[in-house]
């Protein structure tokens, strides 16, 4: 499933054209901006046993599918990739901005999720039923989503699994360091708050 | 009832920094005229105000409409304000023409008149080409920073979907942006055959953006599989010059001719003879060039770059080569494919086909229904419901009981969707919407869409939900 989220690409004819008879690709639109409402229309309009999303962009290779279907089955129900555990590389360097707010954002993200070492990877599965009962009602539409996703499920006292990656970051980001970092970082601190409430 | 019918007795103005009469009209000019034209017949009381020049009274009503010209270059743009601040009551709406640098009708008209803004191409590469610094860095500022700002909630017109995504990327547009397609003239009935060996015939202004040398450059190659290959590059412009210069360093003085400018039958001629036409530009707003050739059964060769990519169809009425790819193959394969009779005739088909959807009666309705809707919502003072986005969404229902469907469609859908009927069922184009808010939009409907789908970018640029392309 390709979730279309204000794309300037055309990729709804991409996907039209690149129907395969193997796998059944659908693309759909989320007219609301932002990872979270995208990820969110996409969680909700599947009924797949398993599910998770990635970067179309292929930022996590598509390989690392074959160490978490196994771990699914195995009865894990939320496995998710991690840049900062053992094994995992960034193939890249990131500018001077995005390492600043990213050390920022963790040290927030650390007071929600003590035992998730990177909640931002793109790149996570879930059993379905569990990730569609908490998409249901989660709050916020930008990139703060995974830690909100993540924080739902500790809370129902399930285990999340985190596997190492290769991590490429793509040239076309359209994540602007200031102002969606900002943004994530703020939305954090609320979800902080409300786990204190 | 047609959308234009509903402009009888209202005050239309047309902003463009020329007219059709100006020497060094274009594309843009035409496309004011068609529209502007259309709605005077329409009864829409219409003023085109531009710039003056040599050849032309400061006003007259050869087409059909109040032409007023002012100012040069440069003071049209003052000369315009000018008149919105003092006239500007009198219109019920603006329609602002951007060639680079749009008139900022929005600062000068009253705040409740409604103004819609086209676009043509994004200049932002250009301003370097022809101005230096600062000139270049204001007009990239008024392009796009500036026009943003003042163009905020008012609706834009793209002629192309990749105009559109242009005007994303670059200029940063976030508001509501329509489609509204060129529309293109019959060409003179043409009695010339197809050529028994292969032809290739370009007709356009020789402009250096076009890059024609990359063609000429391809034709060696292609004589060496098609030794009798012609090739007709015809029009005029500043890179003739360098053009005839090429094709005798080049030796191809046998196999290229450039006639220069022609007349509209050698043009139709030319180009029903031909079995391709090759467009090598680095960005266009749309191809005209492409269509003119495709109404006449002759596919396009081109680069897959913004506006070409809206209007060649790849393997279907033509053929795109990815951008920095050499021509010569692609040549060579299309070339080939024409080779087979049966192949050709297929794709002349659909090459006219493909033509046949775009008019300027169409292009004129839809643009009316883009005023409609501004000048509607002014009205009301109400803020648009749904969000600018760009994807559109179809919905479609079987045939069946669709009569009754339709009527009550109207009701609820707003002017700038659009409703097909066909022996397969009742469609509808609803623009700045997903499926989820298509579905919520069609909750009042009595029977829910059998099927909602994203509409693909020829759904949008042909503003039809109907997909198959007959």
């Amino acid at each position: 499933m390709v979730i279309d989220n204000g794309s300037v690409d055309q990729t709804v004819d991409l996907v039209t054209r690149m129907r395969s008879r193997c796998v059944a690709v659908r693309v759909i639109g989320c007219a609301h901006p932002g990872k979270g409402a995208a990820v969110r229309r996409g969680i909700l309009s599947s009924r797949a046993r398993f599910m998770g999303y990635m970067d179309a962009d292929l930022a996590t290779p598509i390989e690392t599918l074959d160490l978490v279907l196994p771990l699914l089955e195995a009865g894990y129900q939320a496995v998710v990739g991690s840049r900062r555990v053992g094994g995992a590389a960034l193939a890249e360097r990131q500018p001077i901005q995005r390492l600043v707010g990213g050390m920022l954002f963790r040290a927030v993200a650390r007071r929600v999720l003590p035992g998730i070492a990177d909640t931002q990877c793109g790149f996570k599965f879930f059993c379905g039923a569990l990730a569609r009962s908490v998409a249901g009602d989660m709050l916020i539409d930008g990139f703060a989503f995974d830690v909100e996703l993540l924080q739902k499920i500790t809370r129902l006292g399930l285990p999340i699994k985190e596997i190492p990656v290769v991590w490429s970051d793509g040239q076309g980001s359209t994540m602007r360091a200031l102002r969606d970092g900002a943004r994530a970082t703020a939305d954090v601190i609320r979800l902080a708050r409300r786990k204190a409430a | 009832m047609s959308v234009l019918e509903q402009f009888a007795g209202r005050r239309i103005l047309f902003l463009n920094w020329r007219d059709l009469s100006h020497p060094d009209a274009g594309g843009a000019e035409a496309y004011a005229d068609q529209i502007a034209r259309r709605l005077a017949q329409a009864g829409a009381r219409l003023t085109l105000f531009t710039s003056e020049h040599a050849e032309a009274a400061p006003h007259d009503w050869a087409r059909g409409y109040l032409v007023v010209r002012e100012g040069g270059r440069f003071g049209v743009y003052l000369a315009a304000a000018r008149h919105l601040e003092r006239y500007g009551r009198r219109y019920d709406a603006v329609v602002d023409c951007q060639n680079g640098i749009p008139f900022f009708a929005p600062v000068w008209a009253p705040a409740d008149t409604a103004v819609a803004c086209v676009v043509h191409h994004v200049h932002q590469s250009q301003f370097d080409m022809y101005f230096r610094w600062p000139v270049n860095v204001v007009g990239r500022l008024l392009e796009g920073r500036i026009s943003r700002a003042v163009y905020r909630d008012r609706p834009l017109v793209a002629v192309s979907p990749s105009t559109r995504a242009e005007m994303r990327h670059q200029l940063g547009f976030r508001g509501v942006v329509h489609v509204v397609p060129n529309g293109i003239e019959a060409l003179p009935r043409s009695d010339a055959r197809r050529a028994p060996a292969p032809a290739i015939a370009v007709v356009t202004r020789l402009v250096p953006h076009k890059r024609l040398h990359l063609l000429l450059e391809a034709v060696p190659a292609l004589l060496r599989r098609w030794p009798e290959l012609r090739v007709d590059i015809a029009g005029t412009g500043p890179a003739r010059a360098d053009l005839v210069a090429a094709v005798a360093g080049l030796g191809l003085g046998q196999h290229v001719t450039l006639p220069g400018r022609i007349s509209e039958q050698r043009k139709s001629d030319l180009l029903s003879r031909a079995w391709l036409t090759v467009v090598p530009s680095q960005a266009e707003g749309w191809g005209l060039t492409v269509l003119e050739a495709n109404t006449l059964g002759t596919p396009a060769l081109a680069y897959d770059v913004p506006g070409l990519r809206d209007s060649v169809r790849h393997g279907q009425t033509g053929w795109l080569v990815p951008g920095g790819h050499a021509l010569a193959p692609a040549l060579m394969n299309a070339l080939d494919e024409l080779s087979d009779p049966v192949r050709r005739r297929l794709i002349a088909e659909k090459s006219r086909r493909w033509a046949g959807r775009f008019s300027w009666d169409a292009s004129a309705e839809r643009l009316a229904r883009v005023l409609l809707s501004e000048i509607t919502r002014k009205r009301l003072g109400s803020p648009s419901r749904r969000r600018a986005t760009d994807l559109a969404t179809v919905a479609s229902w079987p045939a069946r009981g669709m009569d009754a469907i339709h009527a009550r469609l109207r009701q609820v859908l707003r002017a700038t969707d659009a409703i097909s009927q066909s022996e397969d069922g009742l469609r509808v184009l609803l623009t700045g919407c997903d499926e989820a808010q298509a579905a919520r939009a069609l909750r009042r409907v009595p029977v829910p869409p059998s099927r909602l789908r994203l509409a693909t970018t020829t759904q949008l640029l042909c503003g039809t939900g109907e997909d198959r392309f007959r």
